[in-house]
């Protein structure tokens, strides 16, 4: 064992060295596409309207004659940036919620849970609408709806798994040796619950993912002419039956970054995952 | 010699929105500097609980009332801080189930070494790991082979064994051990216990023992303290306590036993029935369903625990000196 066999199951887990080498990809499509596009993603051009792909617009054009392989570069952005605040707010508020409430008192538990349920209770598009209404709508106001909605679930199941093992004799031997409070939970609540933690996690960024769509949909999200994946491949679906192209490319890059993320998270709760190491 | 422990009338009391369950009633026994003490009884009968209450490591809605002394701290009063001190430096417990016991997540290596840390910051890491590597050599583990290896990569016994050295390279002064040889062989069980009684003779190791292993109990034990349905029932030194026990619930225990010469064909012997169920306090004997010798006082008070001899006390009405008489 030890850090050797890290990195020799990295290279034996291939799945997610693959799944990280597309996840890189399309941070590159992200970061350096805009620079390669030949047009850039707010220009129209009613002449070259609703064309097919070929060598001048690669992805094919939108109704306005927009070149559509830009536009989905532009939305990586937006989808990607999304997804990442949404992980890292389900890591830091989700994650340390859950601990606190199911470490801290009984009574301490109850009131952080009825919080939750309050919260919960409210109908998520109120909350959305009034930081609209507060902010006005843009990506931030996306980020900071995210942020407001979606840490519930993971704080959730953190709590029922530190409830489990707080009472495990492990935890109650590192008390009865003199462990801090924040030391128990740093390392020996957190490497337990690490697994569900991951899987949790990437579950949580597809749904970012179609949030995100959803709002802009709705004229709550980011504003044309800036696009997600989302609002592309909304706009697409307009025109399914005659373009289909302009459906297929934003869908299929969701579907690449869910499907890549669903795998890297996969890995790499095996990679930590002791038990699979023998 | 001093006492390093004196628990007063312990009370410790699991309270849930249905219902309170006494588990321990009022205890008093102390424990001298060096001297080893073993709890036996039945399971759930208060003896786990009433030492994890010593250290305060029941759930926070737990009440317990009583006085624990240890020295002359009042462990029941201590702040947070002050009860990590003496968790990390003076008192050593050697949890119960071997199998969850040990973080899963962390090396066996790194779980021994992190207790010494705590213990004396200030001794190198390969002074720790010296000690570490000699303190499993005598207990029969190679410290190099089991560094690495993580929680279910070895056996029953030797995470067991893992424990006990956990809790001995701190050279705690007192240790609670709650069954500490139960997945062991009987060729480790003396070991350990050798070695346990090896530091009691070197450096006065006082003792609070755990176990239904009677034979050994019997063997390494000075005092014995036998806990029925949350009371004291028979206290006092172990060869009285296992040549002459005087309670009915002790000369039970004692009884099952089984012997090697025993007649096969006969049923072993056990005492019938359950421990009664303390969701109500109890006005009688606790004993006094299962017990073949009750009288009718048994049904409608509580014994308190009458002194047979300076040494023997048992809570049975039988001892009554106004009695005897």
């Amino acid at each position: 064992m030890g850090k050797c066999d890290r990195f020799f199951f990295f290279k034996v887990n291939s799945t997610l060295v693959f799944s990280l080498c597309v996840l890189s990809a399309l941070l590159i499509f992200a970061i350096a596409g805009p620079y390669l596009a030949l047009h850039s993603y707010d220009e129209t051009n009613l002449a070259f309207k609703n064309l097919s792909p070929d060598s001048r617009f690669w992805f094919g054009t939108d109704e306005l004659g927009r070149d559509l392989f830009t536009r989905c570069c532009v939305g990586a952005r937006i989808s990607l940036i999304v997804a990442f605040a949404a992980t890292f707010i389900d890591l830091v508020l989700g994650v340390s919620y859950g601990m606190i409430s199911g470490y801290g008192s009984q009574k301490m538990d109850e009131w952080m849970m009825s919080f939750i349920d309050i919260l919960q209770s409210i109908p998520y598009l109120l909350i959305v609408i009034l930081l609209i209404v507060l902010m006005g709508p843009g990506l931030i106001t996306v980020i900071c709806a995210l942020a407001i909605t979606g840490w519930m679930n993971m704080a959730r199941i953190v709590r029922g798994q530190v409830l489990q093992l707080k009472n495990q004799e492990f935890v109650i031997a590192a008390e009865a040796y003199g462990a801090s409070k924040s030391r128990i939970i740093i390392r020996h609540l957190l490497p337990n619950v690490r697994g569900q933690i991951i899987v949790v996690l990437m579950a949580g960024i597809s749904t970012a993912l179609f949030t995100e769509a959803f709002l802009s949909f709705l004229g709550l999200g980011v504003q044309a002419p800036v696009a997600s994946w989302g609002t592309l491949a909304n706009d697409g679906l307009l025109a399914l039956r005659y373009y289909p192209w302009r459906i297929f490319f934003p869908a299929f890059l969701i579907c690449l970054t869910i499907l890549s993320l669903n795998l890297i998270g996969d890995g790499l709760r095996d990679l930590f995952d002791e038990r699979k190491k023998i | 010699m001093n006492s390093i422990l004196t628990v007063q009338d312990l009370h410790v009391t699991f309270s849930s929105r249905f219902e309170e369950i006494h588990a321990v009633r009022g205890i008093s026994y102390h424990l001298e500097e060096g001297e080893w003490l073993g709890i036996i009884g039945e399971s759930g009968c208060g003896k786990s609980t009433s030492s994890k209450a010593l250290l305060g490591l029941l759930a926070d809605e737990t009440v317990i009332k009583g006085k624990i002394l240890f020295q002359d701290k009042q462990l029941n009063a201590c702040t947070e801080s002050e009860i990590r001190q003496i968790r990390s430096k003076e008192i050593a417990f050697i949890p119960q189930d071997c199998m969850t016991a040990l973080n899963p997540t962390m090396k066996i290596g790194l779980q021994i070494l992190e207790a010494q840390k705590k213990s004396s910051p200030f001794t190198s890491f390969s002074q720790a790991e010296e000690a570490a590597r000699l303190l499993l050599e005598e207990l029969g583990l190679e410290f190099d082979s089991l560094k690495d290896a993580y929680p279910h990569m070895i056996s029953g016994g030797m995470r067991q064994r893992t424990l006990i050295a956990i809790a001995l390279i701190r050279e705690p002064k007192m240790i609670i051990a709650d069954e500490p040889t139960t997945a062991l062989d009987k060729k480790l069980k003396k070991i350990v216990l050798d070695g346990l009684k090896r530091r009691q003779q070197e450096n006065k190791l006082s003792l609070l023992l755990i176990s239904h292993d009677l034979e050994s109990m019997a063997e390494y034990c000075d005092r014995i303290l036998v806990m029925y349905a949350g009371k004291i029932v028979e206290y006092g030194d172990a060869k009285t306590i296992f040549r002459h026990p005087r309670h009915p619930y002790t000369k039970g225990l004692v009884n099952s036993l089984i012997k090697i010469d025993q007649d096969k064909n006969k049923p072993l012997n056990f005492i019938k029935g359950q421990p009664p169920h303390l969701n109500v306090p109890l006005n009688r004997c606790a004993f006094c369903e299962r017990c073949e010798e009750a009288m009718n006082v048994c049904a409608i008070l509580s014994p308190p625990l009458y002194q047979i001899n300076p040494l023997h006390q048992s809570a049975c009405f039988k001892h009554d000196p106004g009695d005897r008489a």
